[in-house]
């Protein structure tokens, strides 16, 4: 799976702990996610969508 | 927004990295002591009051580590309890191969005792080879 985390992050001017922070996550698992070594659950997913205002499709995308 | 602070699984992770280096450098100061201490000692109840201080110290590292897993996000959950997996097979590999020259061939005894340190050792070097700190 694709996504623009880093983009949405760094748009905001976030550094991976500040997002971690707001998601309770470690940092690295931000840092996994961005690099698309990981892919959330649904839950993380959703909030992740959530605390950028945008919908789940619009950040993940299948790349299969 | 603030750059210093640390989500509560970063937090969970520092504190538990701390108190494991503390608790096992404290067992190992604690064990010296008590092999010192525990042959001039005749009686039993002094004798087991001498092993409750290493034994008080494994059981705290085995309930700090159970709760920095808890505090865990999913994905480091996952990474810590596959490290977990693998430095287990590891020790008790190790420990196995080393009881057969031990029984058979007349080699040093592995104390018991120290199984738990050298998982956390194994645990500390799987980890770092199983991406958990990148």
């Amino acid at each position: 799976m694709k996504n623009i985390l880093r983009a949405l992050r760094e748009e905001r001017d976030w550094t991976q702990a500040d997002l971690a922070l707001q998601l309770n996550v470690s940092r690295q698992t931000i840092n996994a996610l961005e690099a698309g070594r990981y892919d959330p659950s649904l839950p993380l997913a959703f909030k992740i969508a959530r605390l950028f205002g945008r919908r789940i499709e619009d950040v993940f995308t299948d790349v299969a | 927004m603030s750059q210093t602070k640390l989500s509560p699984p970063d937090k969970a992770m520092r504190r538990f990295l701390f108190v494991q280096f503390a608790v096992l450098g404290a067992f190992a100061g604690v064990m010296m002591a008590t092999n010192a201490i525990i042959p001039k000692s005749q009686l039993l109840w002094q004798r087991w009051l001498f092993a409750a201080g290493p034994i008080s110290l494994l059981l705290l590292w085995a309930w700090e580590f159970f709760r920095v897993i808890c505090a865990q996000d999913e994905m480091m959950q996952t990474i810590q309890l596959r490290t977990v997996a693998i430095a287990s097979c590891l020790v008790l590999l190790g420990a196995s191969l080393w009881g057969i020259p031990e029984r058979l061939l007349g080699a040093p005894q592995l104390p018991t005792f120290l199984l738990l340190p050298l998982f956390a050792v194994v645990y500390g070097i799987t980890w770092a080879v199983t991406g958990g700190r990148r």
